[in-house]
């Protein structure tokens, strides 16, 4: 027998209040730390994908859409861009290196990429068996897409026009499976990719026999023939400045003096935050009131007791229990419905998060990666039942013990 | 050993009880007797530091309880009083035996659960350990009463109308349930009431 369990006993005495009081907070908790949980991931995703790209240039239109669909790819490309204007815009001395992308093509609903090995490389993701794609119609998928295809070295498959399931296929042009890459919690473990010209081949751009005259594009690290060179196109380049000064000129000449538009993945991704930081806003908001409201039926649930507990009291002080024993016996009692709706809601957040990983677009949540946030939560949650039950511990405390049992 | 003298208590509305002195020796039952409104609760209450001295003297066992603080009232009263009241009050979310473990508790006594099942036993309610208070008779929780107070051994036992709500047979059960336990453990029996069934039984008496 101690008080812990005498407060433990006292509240599963009363369920219902207790389990309303419990529910609200677990419920409140729950909001704040999906919240927490989901921006900071999506944040730590964010900047895990975008790292290593300083701009992406592309067709003309949104910005945000821009980053979206090519860093990201989650949204639709913009358009594309003539690949002899971007061999020209990336042969300027701001850029360390740039990237060449063409999107359009997926294969039941997984985006085929043409791009370099620059691009996985980027994002650090090795094979983990077979060998890089070479220029034609051969693949390489990422970690994800291989578990999920359920497709080996050597498979073949035809894609489909377009970024949706029901796209037109490309019956002509089967794709064949040479290599997989190792696991990168990257965007890159759900593409597949390939090279550029395997894109442009499906589209019916034939290659022509003789190669005559080899245009060689260094700074994209691909040759093409001239015929290549002056027709086809791609939809967007990821770029790395050599040095800060690129910040400053880059996106303003490309903006200014070409077709092109340039976004920065930081500033977009910023801007995404922005808008959508109202709506996170209103549910924290939200959340935290449901917190206060739980707090407040805490304090009712043991105001409301008192009235019954008053013999319970003042027999316990008849039995030789203290002032103070008793106040900490109501305290404990608010403590642990909060300290119990508090670690409640901790763990439905994370199995929310735990359920949602596999159906969240473009995000690898880790479910059991615990935040100094939420222990801030969970410390805020012991203050508010702290000052629930100060007062009707004070209550109890002041119960006049002579004036109760004389009445019984 | 309890010594009353001298004892005042004026409530804050203005009425004003004078107590006569008294004095009881260890093993030396008392009754004290009176109206409903003479003073018998508020001179219970002041014999065991649930209400504080004013003016004059309470001394048991050679303590003072004028010179004791409220909490030292507090150790002072688990250590050596046990209570049974009118109406058993027994705490509803606990079983009966930890209701009995309670006491112990509370007196900062070790728990000692075969002493508590011993109790039981000579009250005939062991069966009822573990029930609920809710699932068992007034007759049974004041049994369980019975046990709280005598658990800890005290010196002495205080019954305030212990036997005011019980019919006959139960009247005379709860007398002689209390003297024997109280003379099981050495305790001094101190009962407030104005049933009339209980005065032949104590020789020491105190109108109040």
């Amino acid at each position: 027998m101690n008080i812990t369990y005498l407060s433990f006993k006292s509240i599963l005495a009363k369920p219902l209040s207790s389990l309303l009081s419990w529910l609200l907070l677990a419920f409140g908790v729950t909001i704040v730390v999906l919240i927490l949980l989901i921006s900071d991931q999506l944040k730590s995703e964010i900047s895990k994908n975008a790292k290593g790209v300083d701009l992406v240039v592309g067709a003309k239109g949104s910005p945000l859409q821009l980053i979206l669909a090519n860093i990201f790819h989650v949204d639709f490309p913009t358009g594309n861009i003539d690949l002899k204007e971007a061999a020209q815009v990336s042969k300027s001395r701001y850029i360390e290196y740039a990237i060449p992308m063409s999107l359009g093509d997926s294969y039941k609903g997984l985006r085929i990429v043409g791009t370099t090995q620059a691009y996985p490389e980027l994002y650090g993701a090795g094979l983990q068996n077979g060998r890089w794609f070479g220029a034609h119609m051969e693949v390489v998928l990422g970690a994800s897409v291989a578990r999920q295809l359920n497709l080996g070295l050597g498979d073949t498959f035809e894609s489909q026009h377009g970024l949706s399931d029901d796209g037109e296929a490309h019956g002509a042009h089967p794709f064949k499976v040479v290599g997989i890459l190792s696991q990168s919690n990257t965007v890159i473990d759900k593409l597949i990719l390939t090279s550029l010209e395997s894109i442009w081949e499906v589209h019916g751009h034939e290659e022509e026999e003789p190669r005559d005259s080899i245009v060689n594009i260094a700074h994209l690290g691909i040759s093409v023939n001239s015929e290549q060179f002056e027709e086809e196109q791609i939809t967007a380049l990821l770029i790395k400045y050599r040095s800060p000064m690129g910040a400053v000129m880059l996106p303003r000449a490309i903006n200014s003096e070409s077709n092109l538009q340039a976004a920065s993945p930081a500033f977009e991704t910023a801007r995404l935050f922005n808008i959508i930081g109202v709506g996170v806003k209103v549910l924290n908001l939200l959340g935290l009131l449901i917190i206060v409201i739980s707090a407040v039926s805490v304090f009712i649930a043991l105001l409301n007791s008192l009235k019954d507990r008053k013999y319970d009291i003042a027999i316990m002080r008849s039995m030789g229990g203290t002032k103070f024993q008793i106040f900490i016996h109501v305290l404990i009692e608010g403590l642990m419905i909060t300290f119990a709706g508090g670690i409640s809601g901790l763990i439905i957040a994370h199995l929310l998060v735990f359920s949602l990983a596999s159906s969240l677009e473009g995000v690898n949540p880790q479910s059991f990666y615990f935040l100094n946030e939420e222990w801030i939560v969970l410390a805020g949650c012991l203050v508010i039942g702290m000052l629930a039950s100060l007062a009707p511990a004070i209550m109890a405390y002041k119960t006049d013990i002579s004036k109760t049992l004389a009445k019984a | 050993m309890v010594q009353v003298q001298n004892l005042t208590y004026q409530f804050s509305g203005g009425t004003r009880l004078n107590f006569p002195n008294w004095q009881v020796n260890r093993g030396d039952h008392a009754l004290i007797l009176g109206p409903s409104g003479g003073g018998k609760t508020t001179f219970l209450h002041l014999l065991s530091g649930l209400t504080a001295v004013q003016s004059g003297s309470i001394v048991i066992n050679d303590v003072n309880l004028g010179s004791l603080s409220g909490s030292q009232l507090d150790r002072f009263r688990g250590k050596h009083i046990g209570f049974v009241f009118q109406t058993p009050h027994l705490i509803d979310a606990l079983t009966v035996e930890e209701n009995v473990e309670l006491a112990n508790f509370f007196g900062r006594k070790p728990e000692k659960k075969a002493a508590i099942q011993s109790v039981l036993k000579d009250l005939g309610i062991d069966q009822l350990a573990k029930r609920k208070i809710h699932e068992i008779s007034q007759g049974q929780a004041q049994r369980v009463a019975i046990a709280r107070a005598v658990i800890n051994q005290p010196d002495f036992i205080i019954g305030d109308e212990p036997t005011a709500s019980l019919d006959d047979d139960s009247c005379k059960a709860v007398i002689s349930l209390l003297k024997k336990q109280a003379e099981d453990c050495g305790a001094t029996l101190i009962i407030a009431t104005h049933d009339s069934r209980v005065k032949s039984e104590f020789p020491n008496q105190l109108m109040l």
